[in-house]
């Protein structure tokens, strides 16, 4: 299914006309919407049945109080077995008309969830298999509420819409054929009402337009503007402005009020009067033409007071399914955001066949990049990595350090050149081969709410040994293993909490019980302290020669042993050599870079010094 | 929650209002017997609506926490997208997800099925009170009590009475719905306000006295500020730096009184802070945090928000000073240019640079900016220092972690650990080999380094 859809979109994109697109666009998303209404296609016909079954029930009560009047009152004749015949088949039919209804209600609901869980599910997956540059430049928070309320509000086409239109024609029909059966006179003269009505409400459509668009820009601007003063709280409570913020945003909810009144009333007073109006003009016409028959002597009083009965009924189905189309036009506005969302291309898993990474050698070469063409952030890198070498990137922020490591975990493809892995490019290796041969320990620890060992292991189906010996290669397995409940502890909410330096430990475990033949660190000990920045620097020593290792480090004593140092400045490789041979370069960079950071130290240790001062201040109360 | 106030209640009162008119028409101008036995069937009703909404309340309850489930797990593979990719873990989250949004889906199937409960309620009741009607009607008539019109009019007088009772249904549901999400707000809301507000008396003059200052937060071990000291006079500039957790933003917050220190341990003008009536305090400050927020409005409206009787030239001033007026006069609108959404994004420095010339404005004795230069290029800086200290307008307290700009100040704080480790101004600091001096360096060595790449 989404391959055919993905290859509509290829088509759609060339054809980049905005208002074909949008209508493109709208159809794409009714068709997905519509697509679920027809996809059980026995549920939608079991419920179509049950509303038309419930409306016949429904309108039966009527016509039974018809020979109720008719036989029984006017004639003043109670025989008891017809009688309670009667009164049974009215009890039967209202009972019989409320549980097919309530089921029906229930059958629309089970199409709606379980369109909307589908949809979800759906979208859910089709993120996840997007490429890393969609990411990069989407936000997070909105593509988060793509994913579950712009779903949820999909449910109401199904529950609010989809099911009042349907049962509510289907009633309006049911009316008709009651009161066809009981006289089609003056059946005739109620149809009347119909078009008469719809044109009222197309009018009132046409004159309310202005003020329920208005009114729904004015109720944004109240969520707008409540949430920004709760944001800019501190502003406004600094300069003194809550009366005014308070005044502005009477003025705002006043004129919503006003507005939103103005459309109630022109509903209230408008609409429903002229309908009521009409309803009598009609029960006139009526009373009159059933006056004709009484002279002629063919008409029932029971007739009229079935009539009656249906007439108040009659004009609610069309004021209702007018009054459902707003909720149509937002909900088709989340499906459509969903369905672009599905239009987004997914990124093509790969053919590669290689299923192991045999040695961990990686060379790029003359590898040239950059996110938008015309704005290269790495330029000709060349770079052989032995085996079981560790390797340094540093330099500045949006120096290309990290879409290095992008480029080595296949998130990106260079524009040109090539990164090979013991000689083979990236692709010629299957994915499996390529998240089990490459461990990436991201800047920010990502801790899943669960066990120590479900964070190890992360779904690999891994054994307790391997997972304690990554435990142990990370020092974390004494730490554990003094844990009440040990590698079954419990992280995350409501769980232990780790310290930042344990958490650490935590990923570099977690990636070399893979093991791995190239582990990637990408600033990992950015945010740590000292003691756990030793932590990692001790486990990167042990692992020196077994693993290829590519660290990204802001800080410099952590790769101070590295087999080779690359200074990355503006996406070109500016220095490269161990700490010793880089040190040596007189004004180079990373020496200048060593020195700033010697410095940051020296700075730190006048603050702990302060530390020291105070306590032994604190103990002689004389003070300053 | 806002469909909770505002429609339901209309409706409800609208509802009411028809019930009540009808129960009237019924009682008093048809047959009162007929009325009183064709009500019978309401309080069952009733009892059913309670119960039902009840239960709505409870269930949607449930479907909330579940719905902020999926809605963390979705945040959380998003955030973490370049783990999952890496590890080839999409199978797994992918079916973690489907398991949370199954979970959510029932949860709303829940809150559905009794929503749908309502009509079932009302449509039987009111069967119910049609075939009482309809029997009792029949028997009045029989015996000559009633008329078969009268019959006619009470059953259209009672379908009148449809409308009222799904509004009370719907305004049950909404209000039980609006309550369960109240409860989930308030677990989150629940702020401390512990300032009393019992000052009378104005200070005459802005000279800022601390003495012997020691804070510590309630149920905090550490002591937050120890033994700070110092005198500022009206136009001086004080500068504070110090390391992120060294005390500056506390010090800050007591001198506003968002803290309460021990009385007379800060003075304004002789006068002991919590003798200030708290709005007259707060006005003796402007105060500029670093991430200056700004309103959806116009820019020259942002910055008015300061003292709104200020006229379109003391915005330009203010804007001028703030050295960012060149800046506004290349926006497509100049001062007009709408900020946020629906308008332009500034830049961190320009929405800095318009919260000061935002806090400029205002009349407001002592301005603070609280590490609000931090995304102004060190030359903007440097001019708009230069500005405020020509001005001799105003008091200046200026936290800063760049410490070039806090070089031309009267007196400067380096704050550590709660303790004001270093004072003096920028030359005496540069003698003794202090934090102070060290941090410039280091600042110094930082920006050459920038400068060569």
């Amino acid at each position: 299914m989404s391959s055919s859809v993905e290859k509509n979109n290829s088509a759609e994109n060339s054809a980049k006309n905005s208002e074909t697109a949008q209508q493109e666009k709208d159809n794409g998303s009714l068709r997905l919407l519509l697509s679920y209404v027809f996809a059980d296609k026995k549920l939608f016909i079991k419920t179509l049945l049950l509303v038309v079954v419930a409306t016949a029930f429904d309108v039966a009560g009527p016509m039974l109080s018809k020979v109720f009047i008719d036989d029984f009152i006017m004639q003043d004749q109670y025989p008891l077995w017809p009688v309670a015949g009667i009164v049974s088949l009215f009890i039967v039919s209202v009972i019989l008309a409320t549980l097919l209804k309530y089921q029906q209600n229930l059958r629309f609901l089970d199409i709606a969830l379980n369109a909307v869980l589908d949809i979800r599910k759906r979208v859910y997956h089709h993120v996840l298999t997007l490429p890393m540059s969609f990411f990069d430049f989407a936000r997070t928070g909105q593509l988060v509420s793509r994913i579950t309320n712009d779903t949820e509000s999909i449910k109401d086409i199904y529950v609010q819409f989809l099911s009042s239109v349907l049962t509510n024609f289907i009633m309006l029909a049911g009316i008709l054929i009651a009161m066809a059966i009981l006289d089609v006179q003056l059946m005739v003269i109620a149809l009347v009402l119909i078009p008469t009505v719809i044109g009222l409400i197309y009018l009132y459509q046409k004159f309310s337009l202005k003020q329920v668009t208005e009114s729904r820009q004015l109720r944004s601007d109240i969520n707008g503007t409540l949430s920004e003063s709760i944001s800019g709280m501190a502003v406004i409570q600094a300069t003194n402005q809550q009366q005014h913020k308070l005044d502005q945003f009477d003025r705002i909810n006043d004129g919503y009020y006003s507005t939103r009144l103005k459309a109630v009333t022109m509903s209230s007073l408008l609409l429903r009067p002229a309908i009521n109006l009409l309803s009598i003009l009609i029960l006139a016409a009526l009373v009159w033409f059933f006056g004709l028959k009484v002279v002629e002597g063919v008409a029932e009083i029971g007739v009229l007071y079935a009539y009656l009965n249906y007439l108040g009924r009659f004009t609610e189905p069309l004021v209702e399914i007018t009054q459902k189309f707003s909720l149509y036009q937002q909900a088709i506005v989340a499906g459509n955001r969903v369905y672009e969302l599905l239009q987004e291309p997914s990124v093509q898993d790969g053919q590669g066949t290689l299923s192991r990474i045999e040695s961990g050698e990686l060379s790029l070469q003359h590898i040239r990049f950059g996110y938008q063409a015309d704005k290269p952030v790495l330029a000709d890198i060349d770079v052989t990595i032995p085996a079981g070498h560790f390797f340094a990137v540093v330099g500045h922020t949006g120096s290309g350090k990290s879409t290095l490591l992008n480029l080595l975990l296949n998130f990106y493809q260079p524009q040109s050149g090539s990164v090979k892995i013991d000689g083979h490019a990236l692709s010629d290796y299957s994915q499996d081969a390529l998240h089990q041969g490459i461990g990436f320990i991201p800047q920010e620890p990502f801790i899943l709410a669960s066990t120590i060992f479900d964070n190890i292991d992360m779904g690999r189906g891994l054994n307790q040994q391997a997972v304690e010996e990554a435990a142990r290669q990370a020092h974390l397995h004494e730490v554990i293993a003094e844990m009440e409940d040990g590698y079954q502890t419990h992280l995350g909410e409501g769980g232990l909490r780790l310290s930042t330096g344990q958490r650490q430990q935590l990923i570099i475990a977690r990636a070399l019980a893979g093991s791995p033949k190239v582990l990637l660190l990408d600033e990992a000990t950015a945010n740590v302290d000292s003691e756990t920045e030793q932590v990692v620097q001790r486990a990167l020593h042990q692992l020196q020669g077994k693993v290829t290792m590519i660290v990204v480090a802001h800080r410099l004593s952590t790769i101070r042993n590295a087999d080779s140092i690359l200074v990355l400045s503006k996406g070109v490789l500016a220095e490269q050599g161990s700490h010793q041979q880089l040190m040596t370069i007189e004004g180079g960079r990373y020496r200048s870079m060593y020195e700033l950071q010697q410095q940051e130290q020296k700075v730190a240790q006048a603050e702990q010094a302060s530390d020291v001062m105070a306590s032994a201040e604190l103990s002689s109360p004389a003070g300053s | 929650m806002e469909i909770a106030a505002g429609e339901g209640i209309l409706s409800g009162f609208d509802g009411l209002l028809t019930f009540i008119l009808v129960i009237i028409m019924m009682f008093v101008f048809i047959d009162w017997r007929l009325a009183a036995l064709a009500v019978l069937p309401f309080p069952f009703m009733a009892v059913g609506f309670y119960k039902l909404s009840n239960r709505i309340h409870d269930q949607f309850g449930d479907s909330l926490d579940r719905f902020s489930a999926l809605n963390d797990h979705t945040q959380q593979s998003i955030t973490g997208i370049r783990m999952i990719k890496s590890m080839g873990r999409e199978r797994i989250e992918t079916a973690q997800f489907d398991d949370i949004a199954a979970h959510a889906a029932s949860s709303t199937y829940n809150v559905q099925r009794s929503e749908a409960m309502f009509q079932p309620i009302i449509q039987l009741s009111l069967g119910a009170a049609m075939l009482i009607v309809l029997l009792t009607g029949g028997w009045l008539i029989h015996n000559d009590e009633l008329t078969v019109g009268q019959l006619t009019s009470f059953t259209l007088y009672l379908s009148e009475l449809i409308w009222p009772m799904y509004a009370f249904g719907w305004l049950m549901n909404i209000l039980q719905r609006g309550s369960a999400a109240m409860t989930r707000l308030n677990q989150t809301l629940s702020l401390p306000d512990t300032i009393t507000d019992a000052g009378t008396t104005l200070p005459y003059h802005h000279t800022i006295r601390v003495e012997q200052l020691t804070f510590h937060y309630p149920q905090a071990q550490r002591v937050a500020v120890h033994d700070v000291s110092f005198t500022l006079r009206e136009h001086q500039v004080l500068g504070i730096a110090g390391a992120t957790g060294s005390g500056k933003s506390t010090l800050l917050q007591l001198l506003m009184r968002y803290w309460e220190a021990e009385n007379g341990m800060i003075r304004i003008g002789d006068v002991p802070l919590a003798n200030i009536p708290l709005a007259e305090l707060r006005a003796q400050y402007a105060y500029v945090p670093q991430d200056g927020f700004l309103f959806s409005t116009s820019i020259l409206e942002n910055i008015r928000m300061g003292r709104p009787d200020a006229t379109d030239e003391d915005v330009y001033e203010a804007a001028r000073l703030a050295a960012v007026h060149d800046d506004i006069a290349r926006f497509p609108d100049a001062y007009n240019t709408l900020v946020g959404e629906r308008g332009v994004t500034l830049s961190g420095g320009q929405r800095q640079r318009v919260s000061i010339a935002r806090a400029l404005i205002s009349h407001a004795p002592v301005l603070i900016l609280d590490d609000a230069l931090s995304a102004v290029d060190v030359e903007t800086e440097k001019q708009i220092i230069g500005h405020l200290k020509q001005r001799k307008e105003q008091t200046l307290i200026i936290v800063t972690h760049r410490l070039s700009a806090i070089e031309d100040a009267d007196e400067i704080l380096v704050m550590a650990h709660g303790d004001v480790m270093e004072r003096g101004d920028h030359q005496q600091l540069l003698t003794a080999d202090g934090w102070y001096s060290r941090m410039f360096a280091y600042q110094q060595m930082e920006q050459n380094l920038e400068a060569a790449s």
